[in-house]
């Protein structure tokens, strides 16, 4: 791909250890502790980003969690939060739209923002930095900027700024020519044959003609030559804001407790809130995403009179919804997605009753299951099991599933057997071999006539419910057919159906 | 009541579809006053040994079986009524795994499944019965009626009317009612016999539960997710025959015809009709006289005079040998001995073989035991009940697979096979597997394994699982804790033993069935080594040993000088080479090479041959456990006196200076002080194994107590002998011959080592990986030897290491890292037709791949075209990247515009990209810096006085934290003077193990030790030197 010519100012907002950044954005009392964070479980867990003081201690990405612990034993070493990552990224390209509309940004890299046209805002390039930087810093995020004429000039000037650094216009790539070669992003073989060849700075590699280039490095090579020349290989592709804003936070240990949970939803409501105020936005629906321990997500709709962006309204709706509803497992993140809508000055009506809020299917099953417990709503699905009748209740499919229609299994004949739930509890006298001969006891009395069985079933032993069962189907004199089955470990008789 | 057998039982060897070792089914069976029971494992023999033998036993009539898998669907039952019934059975389970549909190379169908289409068993159904049950069902829902009659049809045919029953069983599920009246109703239409069964999985009701863990460990799932695929209820354990005939009560003609089958089964695997072949002798010529002829030729070439002892030895083996009909067994190991010898293929016996004085004149060892007064009987005897045992050692790799493929082609695919190695489920493994299924989460059931330990033994898993944070009252961890122990033991898989094969005078495949093995062109028996042993069927041990394929090169180097080097006529008691071993210059040197070997050596001082065996056998966790090592130096030094525990024992111990140090003088001592016969003897030293249970274990140390008393011997010395014997022969103790046969090989290895260590360091560059040194270790003690030792070069390497014509070791092409053997060896063979004089005309002429070139051109392997390593580079990256069409055009060769290597960066260069440099030690780029800091050179250490506080630094090439050395860690550090020792105690092991585990060189302080001429540091302060060491390769790991 030819290098892009266009050389557009570009400036980069680049934060350090991201990660780190992000966990310190997420609970500011971090902030100037040593603080590294790692990915992996158990002996397997690497440090991936590491904060200055850690980095000071000599705790560096990719060793282990126990080297790290060995090397600065004051060290706070943290999981990676993916979410806290995703909140810090959009609250940065917030920051930088609130400079540019041209704006672009990677799930892991910088921020980049177009500056045509901030030249008549901002009397110099730097000031322009600074102020980014400011910015950024109120946002809770620590950030280099970098100005140049190019994505990768810009880039590599925040790369290496202590905190802001502005290339001149056409001095790329003098500038850039003392700067290591493991900076650009290039295919490791190719890295490791300069490496090899002694190319190990920028200008190195520039100052080899390309068509030698070529010859030994190939297209990639020629390629890593234009990076190492400042060239941008593709021009910048400028992004739209979504719509919907989230806010998500990992938490460092599994909450079992409410109080600490809204402790943590506090400050994830405060964030929301300040980037939405920063927007102009306001909230219509909120969904609380939970992450449970060892695994699955419970998610909440939170939906208040009115939109708006208050903080302390989706707090106290979050209360009530966990009071009513807590978590059954231990929380390990927490999230909150807004619906966004722009701020509309108004006032509301004194005699009117206000919006009315959608009366929606999921938010009645959620009441419902509020009120009946979890697991008590929703759609019957046959269970694989041995015992005869099992279930379990499912949620219901969404109304996109809902069209596709329900298959009966087997799409034969059903048999043609009503179940009684639940079971009526029946008095069987047996025969010596354990058979039922009589019931004298129930809704059902008589002389066994005919009798099918046993079949013994045992299932699940592994499980709380282990149970021993030993069905018949019976046959009474001159009565009903009946499915009967005998809990051996209670010595119970219960009928569970009839037939016919 | 009596009536009911029960034809059809699996076995946890079934592999993963039944739930009980075939001894537990016995025992349950015996339990339930049943007189006989069928073992039918699926598609396999592999229980069979076992139950046959538990069987014998429990006074149970064994019958035998298999279940066998058909293409078509559904399985038959097959019992063995016969020998000819058994052969048959061996050939169609041989033909079921050695499925023609599968290519070579293709993914194996799972292990212990087989698939046989129905017309493959044509002509094979004489002996056996037939049980069909699963098979017709299979039938109906294929294909109806009509499949049903014609599959019939074909199994009437084949087994005839009195080999085929249908089966019916009975085991309280829903559906087997409508499958059994199905049955019942086929086998009256069609005049069958109806048998009664229970398709046994497990012996009792409880371990239905192991049943379904092993059914989802197959299938890859949680309990949790298992559903239907799990068993309805527990029912198909082994019931008595009262409760079957209740079950049955309503066909009582199927419980009768049970015993009329089993009495048709009347074939026992002491019927087994194995024989070693015969070898084939002159005509006019016997077995046993040729071997007669051959061992006093042998004899007369060994034993310059043959003396009378010799003569007597020799003939007292003989007739022994010719009493129990063994003379083909050693005619067919000295064959391949013969071979070996034929082909240059180094060879020694190893093992208790080199106690007998035949192997020794056939070449079979290369040990004298008349000389060393070895006991012939630890290796065979008409008393002992034990078939003899031969373990050859070859060179490994591909010299080894040479040997094992001559003996198929001598004896042909169908007579000989390599014997499985059943693998068992151990504490670990179990609990893994146990914890996956029941879904406790990995991160648990990781902190739980880091709670076990690491070896056999029985852990205590409730307490580990409380210090990994389990709860044990929780539902899932308490099934844990009581599902995992009973995996303990129950077979795995079937692995390959490595190198024992089995040879058969018929047809192998008529005898046990054979598999393909998973390494192509390798054939394996269903049955392991000691089922084998157990059911007197002979193996020869063909072991790889990459000590002899070095000394295999070292002989071929020398050879080409016009020297000579022969194991068998090496000068005995050289000078030099005793000198060597007892300065513990012993890097490389088989067997005695390790830190603790060499610790050991300065103090033991070996003078003769016989010091030598003592050093092997010395090391080694038996002695060492038994606390024997350091009596025994103390004695030998003179600061202690010679004692026998009793007078009697003198005779036994004299030579190891009162310090039983040997298996044979266990036995001895068994027999001399406790009135033990050879027999008794012997089933003491198998009792008192690693793998017997404990109360076994215990039972005989009460007899051998019992006997020591009788014979006077009580008190403290009768403990110390019972505890020696627990710790030889429980942890492992080396017999005296086998300790023999490898001091050979330390005496030739440590003779080559001292006399031509440039041979030495070559051959052990070529035979590498081998031993505990990386290559750089092996080329820098070469150095330190004098040896000029040069980098790999287009214009004087081959693909191995060689010793030039000056003496000086020219690395090899193999240790160009990225470098194809095959390019490697084309560019060696090219070079013949003359030099490469550039490199264009290297690339023209041979085909190398763009990282190749880059790869020589960094190691400097092209300084004699007249190129600086960056020179070299910046053409040979041209060259790499040129197109085919292009490739003939000689390129013109401009100017490099790269800066050339320094030597940091030379160095940096070879050790990443060949793991060797044959320049500088990279500790040499940091001495000035070092001697500012006052640390001492390796070279230096001899100036200090013990306990005076020294610092030492070097690349950490050994880091050892062995089981037996009660928590102290041994470290060997490399400078480029020498080797530095150093010890860390368990109290100090904690603070710094990171660092000491994770550092590839260390600056260490500490207190300098010295004992008889032993010198090491005992590490306190440790500092890693990474970072001024940026970019050179890494240490090794523990041993």
């Amino acid at each position: 791909m030819p290098p892009v010519n266009d050389s557009e100012r570009i400036a980069c907002l680049y934060t350090e250890s991201l990660p780190v950044a992000a966990l310190v954005r997420a609970e500011p009392e971090l902030a100037g502790r040593p603080l590294a964070v790692y990915r992996g479980r158990g002996g397997q867990a690497r440090v991936v980003a590491a904060g200055s003081r850690a980095a000071r201690a000599g705790v560096v990405p990719g060793m282990t969690v126990a080297q790290a612990r060995s090397l600065a034993g004051d060290c706070l070493l943290r999981a990676h939060s993916p979410a806290a990552v995703r909140s810090a990224l959009a609250e940065l390209v917030e920051v930088a739209r609130s400079f540019s509309p041209r704006v672009a940004t990677s799930p892991e890299g910088p921020v980049y923002l177009g500056l045509q046209g901030l030249d008549r805002l901002y009397p110099s390039e730097q000031q322009l930095a600074r102020r980014l930087r400011d910015a950024a810093g109120r946002a809770g995020l620590r950030v280099r900027v970098g100005i140049a004429g190019g994505l990768l000039a810009a880039r590599l000037a925040a790369c290496t700024a202590t905190a802001v650094g502005v290339i001149a216009a056409g001095r790329e790539r003098r500038s850039l020519a003392a700067l290591p070669l493991s900076l650009l992003a290039g295919s490791s073989g190719v890295l490791d044959l300069c490496r090899t060849l002694g190319l190990e700075r920028l200008g190195q590699l520039a100052a080899l003609e390309p068509a030698e280039v070529m010859l030994r490095l190939g297209p990639p090579g020629l390629r890593l030559w234009h990076q190492a020349r400042g060239e941008d290989l593709q021009p910048p592709s400028w992004q739209r804001l979504p719509e919907r804003m989230i806010e998500q936070v990992d938490c460092e240990y599994p909450l079992a407790l409410l109080e600490p949970l809204l402790l943590v939803l506090n400050r994830l409501c405060q964030r929301l809130a300040r980037r939405l105020r920063a927007r102009g936005l306001v909230a219509a629906e909120l969904v609380l995403s939970l992450a449970l321990e060892p695994e699955g997500r419970a998610e909440h709709l939170l939906r208040p009179a009115a939109a708006c962006a208050c903080p302390r309204t989706w707090l106290d709706l979050s209360r009530a919804l966990l009071q009513r509803a807590p978590p059954r497992l231990p929380v390990t993140g927490v999230g909150l997605e807004a619906e966004t809508l722009a701020q509309t000055p108004g006032q509301l009506e004194l005699f009117g009753t206000g919006a009315a809020a959608p009366a929606g299917f999921p938010g009645l099953v959620a009441r419902l299951a509020a009120r009946l417990g979890e697991g008590r709503v929703g759609s019957v699905r046959p269970l694989d099991s041995h015992l005869p009748g099992c279930f379990e209740l499912v949620p219901f499919p969404s109304p996109l599933q809902r069209g596709r229609g329900c298959a009966r299994p087997g799409g034969g004949r059903w048999p043609a057997l009503r179940a009684l739930r639940p079971p009526c509890a029946v008095q069987v006298a047996c025969a010596a071999d354990g058979r039922p001969e009589r019931i004298t006891g129930g809704p059902w009395r008589g002389v066994i006539r005919r009798r099918g069985g046993p079949w013994r079933v045992v299932e699940r032993w592994w499980s709380e419910t282990d149970d021993e069962r030993d069905y018949y189907e019976v046959e009474l004199a001159g009565g009903p057919l009946l499915r009967l089955y005998h809990r051996r470990l209670a010595d119970r008789w219960l009928a569970d159906g009839i037939f016919g | 009541m009596k009536d009911y057998v029960e034809l059809r039982c699996r076995s946890a060897f079934s592999f993963l579809r039944g739930a009980s070792a075939p001894e537990d089914l016995v025992t349950r069976a015996a339990r339930l006053e049943m007189d006989a029971l069928a073992l039918c494992d699926c598609d396999g023999v592999y229980g069979l040994p076992r139950f046959h033998f538990a069987a014998r036993q429990a006074g149970l009539r064994p019958l035998l079986g298999a279940e066998l898998s058909l293409a078509e669907g559904g399985s038959l039952v097959l019992l063995v009524r016969s020998r000819r019934g058994w052969h048959n059975l061996c050939r169609l389970l041989t033909a079921g795994h050695c499925r023609p549909d599968v290519p070579a190379g293709a993914r194996r169908p799972p292990q212990g499944r087989a698939r046989l289409a129905l017309e493959r068993l044509a002509g094979r159904g004489d002996g056996l019965v037939c049980l069909a049950g699963s098979a017709l069902l299979q039938a109906r829902r294929a294909g109806g009626p009509e499949r049903v009659q014609h599959l019939l049809g074909s199994l009437r045919a084949l087994f005839g009317p009195e080999g085929l029953w249908i089966e019916v069983c009975r085991c309280l599920d829903r559906a087997g009612a409508e499958r059994n009246r199905f049955l019942a109703d086929l086998a009256a239409a069609a005049g069958v016999g109806l048998v009664a069964s229970n398709d046994v999985r497990y012996g009792r009701r409880r371990e239905r539960r192991l049943l379904d863990v092993f059914t989802c460990l197959q299938r890859r799932l949680r309990l949790d997710e298992a559903g239907r695929l799990l068993e309805g209820n527990a029912e198909r354990h082994l019931k008595s025959p009262q409760r079957m005939a209740e079950l049955f009560a309503a066909l009582p003609e199927a419980v009768a015809n049970t015993r009329r089958v089993a009495e048709l089964c009347e074939f026992s695997l002491d019927d087994l009709d194995y024989r070693f072949p015969d070898f084939a002798t002159p005509p006019g010529e016997s077995q046993v006289g040729l071997l007669r002829r051959l061992v006093w030729r042998g004899a007369a070439r060994r034993y310059r005079p043959l003396g009378s002892r010799q003569r007597r030895q020799l003939a007292h083996e003989l007739a022994v040998i010719e009493r129990l009909g063994l003379a083909g067994y050693f005619l067919v190991v000295w064959d391949i001995c013969r071979f070996c010898r034929e082909q240059g293929i180094m060879v020694q016996g190893r093992g208790s073989a080199a106690n007998s004085a035949v192997c020794y004149c056939l070449g079979i060892t290369a040990v004298d035991p008349v000389g060393m007064d070895l006991l012939f009987e630890r290796f065979l005897s008409a008393e002992r009940g034990q078939w003899p045992d031969i373990d050859l050692d070859l060179p490994s790799g591909e010299r080894r697979e040479r040997v094992i493929q001559y003996v198929w082609q001598r004896y042909g695919r169908q007579r000989a096979a390599m014997t499985a190695n059943v693998i068992t489920y151990r504490w670990r493994s179990a609990v893994r597997q146990v914890g996956k299924v029941l879904g406790l989460p990995e991160e648990y059931l990781a902190r739980l394994l880091q709670q076990l330990p690491g070896s056999d033994g029985e852990p205590d898993l409730a307490g580990a699982a409380v210090r990994a944070g389990l709860d044990p009252g929780e539902r899932r961890v308490r099934w844990l804790l009581q599902l995992a122990p009973r995996l303990q033991h129950l077979p795995r898989h079937l692995g390959q033993h490595s190198g024992g094969m089995v040879l058969c005078a018929g047809r192998l495949d008529e005898v046990v069935p054979i598999e393909p093995a998973s390494m192509a062109g390798r054939t394996v028996i269903q049955w392991d080594k000691d089922d084998c042993g157990d059911l007197g069927i002979l193996k020869v041990d063909l072991l790889g040993l990459g000590m002899l394929r070095a000394l295999e090169q070292a002989r071929w180097m020398l050879r080409q000088r016009g020297q000579r080097f022969d194991l068998a006529h090496l000068p005995a008691g050289d000078p030099r080479t005793y000198e060597l071993l007892r300065r513990a210059d012993t890097i490389g040197v088989f067997q005695v090479e390790s830190r603790a070997q060499m610790n050991i050596l300065p103090r033991l001082r070996p003078r003769c041959f016989y010091d030598l065996v003592v050093q092997v056998a010395i090391i080694r966790p038996g002695p060492i456990v038994g606390r024997k090592v350091h009596p025994y130096l103390e004695r030998r030094a003179g600061r202690q006196p010679v004692t026998y525990p009793h007078p009697a024992l003198e005779p036994i111990l004299k030579r190891t200076l009162g310090i039983p140090l040997f298996q044979e003088q266990s036995m001895r001592i068994a027999m001399t002080a406790a009135g033990y016969s050879l027999r008794q003897a012997e089933q003491l030293r198998r009792a008192m194994g690693h793998r017997r249970s404990p109360e076994y274990r215990r039972w005989h140390q009460q007899q051998l107590r019992r006997g020591l008393h009788r014979h006077g011997i009580r008190g403290r010395a009768a403990e110390e002998i019972v505890a020696s014997f627990a710790s030889f022969f429980g942890l492992y103790g080396f017999p005296e011959s086998h300790a023999a046969s490898f001091a050979l090989i330390v005496y030739a290895s440590a003779y080559l080592k001292a006399h031509h260590p440039e041979v030495f360091a070559a051959a052990l560059l070529n035979a590498w990986p081998l031993g505990f040194y990386h290559p750089a270790t092996i080329v820098a003690d070469a150095q330190r030897h004098g040896v000029s030792v040069r980098p790999a070069d287009v214009n004087h390497s081959t693909w191995l290491c060689r010793v030039e014509a000056d003496g000086g070791l020219r690395l090899g092409l193999r240790f160009v890292r990225g470098l194809r053997q095959q390019a490697g060896r084309q560019l060696a063979a090219e070079r013949r037709r003359g030099r490469f004089t550039s490199l264009a005309g290297l690339q023209r002429r041979v085909e190398l791949r763009q990282r190749e070139l880059v790869a020589l051109a960094s190691l400097g392997a092209l300084g004699s075209l007249g190129l600086t390593r960056r020179q070299a580079l910046w053409q040979a990256s041209a060259l790499g990247q040129q197109r085919p069409l292009l490739r003939h055009l000689e390129q013109p060769a401009g100017a490099s515009p790269l800066a050339e290597m320094s030597a940091l960066e030379c160095t940096t260069a070879d050790l990443s990209l060949s793991g060797i440099s044959c320049g500088p030690h990279p500790l040499a780029y940091l001495r000035r810096r070092l001697r500012r800091r006052r640390v001492l050179a390796a070279e230096s250490l001899d100036r200090p006085r013990a306990g005076d506080w020294v610092r030492v630094a070097g690349m950490v090439i050994v880091r050892q934290r062995p089981a037996t050395a009660r928590g102290m860690t041994f470290l060997t550090l490399e400078d480029e003077t020498g080797l530095v020792n150093v010890t860390i105690t368990p109290d100090l092991w904690p603070r710094v193990r990171l660092q000491v585990v994770s550092a590839r060189a260390l600056l260490v302080a500490g207190r300098l030790e010295r004992r008889d001429g032993v010198v090491g540091v005992r590490g306190q302060v440790f500092e890693s030197l990474d970072e001024d060491l940026a970019g050179f390769t890494p240490a090794r790991d523990f041993h």
